[in-house]
């Protein structure tokens, strides 16, 4: 198999390089003629720059017709939202910081569980052969995971969803019915379980209509329904449940088609009431990440804002009032938030624009002010709590083989665990909070 | 790239950046071309790099920086490109193909179009990507750097990017061995 994958690694390569070969370039001049007409910008322009305000837009309109226009809108926004979030349950939170239990992760050898410290390791739960994104039901009594058979050839509905109790010998059993998990063992799609642990929400390939759509089935494998996207290309992927497991959040992705953007959409668990939250320009990992806070009132996401706005940024979404917060700092890059179990913090990894380094930064996520804590470049991938908000988890630098655990009021107290061939989602067991960690 | 030189283009000095952009546009019309398809495009998506260069060039701060910042504006010049020109068919994009010229037997020409297939179906993102890995031959910590995202993304993206251009392949020499025992 390795072969055969370097195999097409190098005929890739060299088919670009074949297609490379051209002669110089014949619009040398006409481009230099092109930059003699363009003025440099002068270093106070930085601002309004960063603010992506183009002159040729307002420059001929006057400022009091600009104010009032802005203000038109924000009113605009403020109805719309009252519109749209009046008729939504208001919510109570059903989960919170728990017990830390084992730490699981699935990889070709089956799902392996592992204490914080190393100990306690067993490997089983075993799939088709090649298994990923283990999480953990929210009462910690059960594990899902996806599965596909080594020697399987297509992308579409080759992967199985599997479920199994962490007590006793029975085996992991195959719950996705008619409905394949789309995308084998993409890092970005795993399972997610309904706050009572009764369902799992996961991104499936439809074979009967060729649909990537959000399925929603009974931890027995009963029951399965579907939200099918309203139009084809488009495609429901990433779904995650809100606190009181009435709605849904998931990604809107246009395949194959250049110029759509990518769509965060609310939905109620049976695919009614469908609203999109916000929207990116560009078609890209915008909302592949996002988190509920745990009393369900705010989201946070990462979010391109594309050819204008030059990223992703991490936001917070009030559902009340949909307006969007920035987490991070306007001069930074942000991805990946995850509140914490008590939903006072926000983490999340930051670039510097001027950087290349991306680290892990906790943010204040109530209105006390406290500062921010920077914990380095530590964690590199899927980043989750610990059921106790002690510890930050998630893949070590490169993204593979290696998971570290990082203590969040002391960033020097990091822990490095061996995870050979581990894919997907790391998940931590929540336990009563007596039990210990 | 010359320090002397980007500093130089930096305080304003057009001939410095002529200097520039002589020693740069190759290579940046070949990354274009091979994201893009396209000459035409390739061709609009270097002179926007260039010019936003130029423009935005005394915010530099660093000027070792010059070739990886260049190569972010050109990528996204040439993602901004694709996304412009959506409304162009996929028909037309296939008459448009680039290289008649290339008469190397290394690749076959059934793997070639294939591969030719597979990347017209990759998002703009993934193209820059695997031009970027795959012919620039950067680490992926530097593509990432050139699109803004983090490694792990990058990583996620180049994996999708493989699988689509492996399924073309599979798919090819399945339609060639059926066409055989026909």
């Amino acid at each position: 198999v390795i072969d055969e994958g370097r195999a097409v690694d190098q005929l890739i390569t060299r088919w670009l390089r074949e297609d490379a070969e051209s002669p110089s370039v014949t619009y040398t001049a006409e481009t230099l003629e092109r930059l003699e007409r363009t003025p440099q910008r002068r270093a106070a322009d930085s601002l309004r720059r960063a603010l992506r305000i183009e002159r040729p837009i307002f420059a001929t309109v006057p400022r009091t017709v600009q104010l009032a226009f802005v203000l038109l809108l924000l009113l605009l926004a403020l109805v719309t939202s009252l519109l749209i979030v009046g008729s939504q349950r208001r919510t109570v939170p059903p989960i919170g910081p728990a017990g830390n239990g084992v730490i699981g992760y699935a990889s070709d050898d089956g799902v392996t569980l592992t204490a914080l410290d190393g100990s306690a390791t067993t490997t089983r739960l075993r799939g088709l052969g090649i298994d990923s994104n283990a999480a953990f039901s929210p009462d910690g009594t059960q594990v899902a995971f996806l599965s596909r058979r080594p020697d399987a050839t297509s992308t579409q509905g080759a992967a199985r969803l599997y479920v199994a109790p962490l007590e006793g010998d029975e085996p992991a059993r195959d719950i996705a019915g008619s409905l394949p998990v789309w995308n084998w063992d993409d890092p970005d799609v795993a399972p997610a379980w309904s706050p009572d642990g009764t369902q799992i929400a996961y991104t499936a390939f439809d074979l009967q209509s060729n649909r990537i759509v959000i399925a929603i089935t009974r931890v027995d494998g009963s029951g399965a329904t579907t939200i099918v996207p309203d139009e084809d290309p488009l495609e429901y992927t990433h779904p995650q449940w809100s606190p009181d497991g009435h709605w849904l959040t998931f990604q809107a992705f246009t395949r194959g088609v250049i110029g759509h953007g990518t769509r965060l959409v609310l939905a109620r668990s049976d695919g009614g009431d469908r609203r999109v939250l916000a929207e990116s320009p560009t078609r890209s990992f915008s909302f592949s990440n996002v988190a509920w806070a745990p009393d369900g009132s705010q989201l946070a996401y990462h979010i391109d804002r594309g050819p204008t706005g030059d990223g992703y940024a991490v936001v917070r979404y009030d559902l009340e009032t949909s307006i969007e917060t920035p987490v991070n700092p306007p001069d930074t890059l942000g991805i990946d938030p995850v509140w914490s179990p008590d939903g006072g913090w926000i983490a999340y990894r930051e670039e510097l624009r001027s950087g290349t380094a991306w680290g892990v930064v906790v943010v204040d996520a109530t209105a006390a002010g406290r500062p921010r804590r920077d914990l380095g470049p530590v964690v590199d991938c899927r980043m989750a709590w610990s059921p106790d908000g002690q510890y930050l988890i998630g893949y070590a630098v490169g993204c593979e083989g290696r998971l570290v655990v990082v203590d969040v009021d002391d960033p020097s107290r990091v822990v490095t665990l061996d995870a050979p061939g581990a894919r997907g989602v790391v998940s931590w067991q929540r336990i009563p909070p007596e039990g210990g960690g | 790239m010359d320090p002397e030189l980007v500093k130089r283009a930096r305080d304003g000095d057009r001939a410095a950046f002529a200097s520039l952009v002589a020693a740069s546009i190759d290579a940046l019309d070949r990354v274009a071309r091979l994201i893009t398809r396209d000459p035409e495009r390739a061709q609009d998506a270097v002179q926007e790099a260039l010019i936003k260069a130029w423009r935005d060039l005394p915010s530099l701060r660093e000027v070792d920086k010059f070739e990886g910042w260049l190569r972010q504006l050109l990528v996204r010049s040439c993602i901004d490109e694709l996304r412009r020109r959506r409304r162009l068919s996929v028909e037309v994009e296939l008459i448009d193909s680039m290289h008649p010229h290339v008469t190397d037997a290394a690749i076959s020409i059934a793997d070639r179009d294939a591969l030719e297939r597979g990347f017209r179906r990759l998002d703009p993102e993934q193209r820059a990507i695997v031009v970027l890995y795959y012919y620039q031959g950067l680490p992926l910590e530097e593509v990432a750097t050139a699109l803004r995202i983090p490694a792990g993304t990058a990583k996620s993206r180049l994996f999708r990017a493989r699988e689509v251009l492996r399924a073309a392949l599979e798919a090819d020499a399945r339609t060639v061995t059926a066409g055989g025992v026909a």
